[in-house]
């Protein structure tokens, strides 16, 4: 990574990364569209640059209760499969995920919890950060 | 390899991700490199389009990662449009997981070939320039040897 921008997962108190996890089981259909989704959202723009690629149909932000949060959304084997976080800068904040199978959305997570752990990776980021794993 | 590269060859050893990888290499990649391409262009999607014949919602697809659709004629149409390079390779999965992990800016939106041979001419004439002030520093260096009394200067025998 070239240090354009720096993607971060969030570690639960029993010290799991909730975002591997979850990429490595339900997500696990979509990991690569993310593993290479977020290499090059990474990567770009240089600074100083235009801006082209923070946005749809590469990341989305969120509105109405997610106000504040961007996804990155991959479509694999029919379903959509989002992972939620929070940029800070350049920084971005894994904190949530989901998908939608046709029939409805799954995720485990609320805005009030996506909030709390971004809230907890800024003020304890030994904690409850870890950079962002393949 | 790095902590990266190892995750991501754990990762390679399932066979049914080794072909999303594959997958997801070019749909992504090529929706992304096109964006960026444009955006160094300074051209709108419209505008892009109009360059190239084609509807804007053409474009838009093109950008879009889950079009996954890309003919060779139109990456080569593409490539000819932004003036870059395009290599359409068989390679080892060591190959492909190296253009993924740790890219520049320029990997994904490279030179166009007039920027390109701009960029080597400064080099050049940087390069030139500096050569230039070494002889100098040399030459004159030389001169102050040369300066030095006949009985002061180093033998060649002791060198």
């Amino acid at each position: 990574m070239s240090g354009e921008h720096k993607f971060y997962d969030y570690i639960d108190e029993g010290g799991n990364n909730i975002i591997e996890d979850w990429l490595n089981n339900e997500g696990r259909s979509a990991k690569a569209n993310f593993i290479i989704r977020i290499e090059l959202l990474a990567a770009s723009p240089p600074r100083g640059f235009v801006d082209s690629v923070w946005q749809y149909p590469y990341v989305t932000p969120l509105t109405g209760q997610w106000e504040g949060f961007v996804e990155i959304r991959v479509k694999a084997n029919n379903n959509q499969y989002r992972l939620i976080g929070k940029k800070v800068d350049r920084d971005i904040l894994l904190v949530a995920w989901g998908y939608h199978d046709g029939k409805g959305w799954n995720t485990a997570d609320t805005p009030s919890t996506a909030k709390e752990r971004v809230d907890q990776m800024l003020n304890n980021p030994d904690k409850y950060r870890r950079d962002h794993e393949l | 390899m790095s902590y990266k590269s190892d995750k991501l060859w754990e990762n390679l050893k399932e066979k049914d991700f080794r072909d999303q990888f594959i997958d997801a290499h070019v749909d992504e990649g090529i929706a992304f490199q096109i964006r960026s391409l444009r955006n160094k262009k300074e051209q709108t999607q419209p505008e892009f389009a109009q360059e190239l014949g084609v509807k804007q919602p053409l474009v838009s697809a093109w950008e879009n990662p889950n079009y996954g659709k890309y003919s060779l004629n139109t990456l080569k149409k593409l490539a000819k449009a932004f003036d870059v390079g395009l290599l359409v390779r068989f390679v080892s999965f060591h190959t492909l997981m190296n253009w993924t992990i740790d890219l520049n800016p320029d990997d994904i939106a490279p030179l166009s070939f007039t920027a390109e041979r701009n960029q080597l001419y400064i080099e050049n004439q940087v390069n030139k320039i500096l050569d230039d002030k070494n002889e100098g520093r040399n030459a004159s260096a030389a001169d102050s040897v040369q300066d030095v009394p006949k009985y002061q200067q180093p033998s060649t025998a002791t060198l």
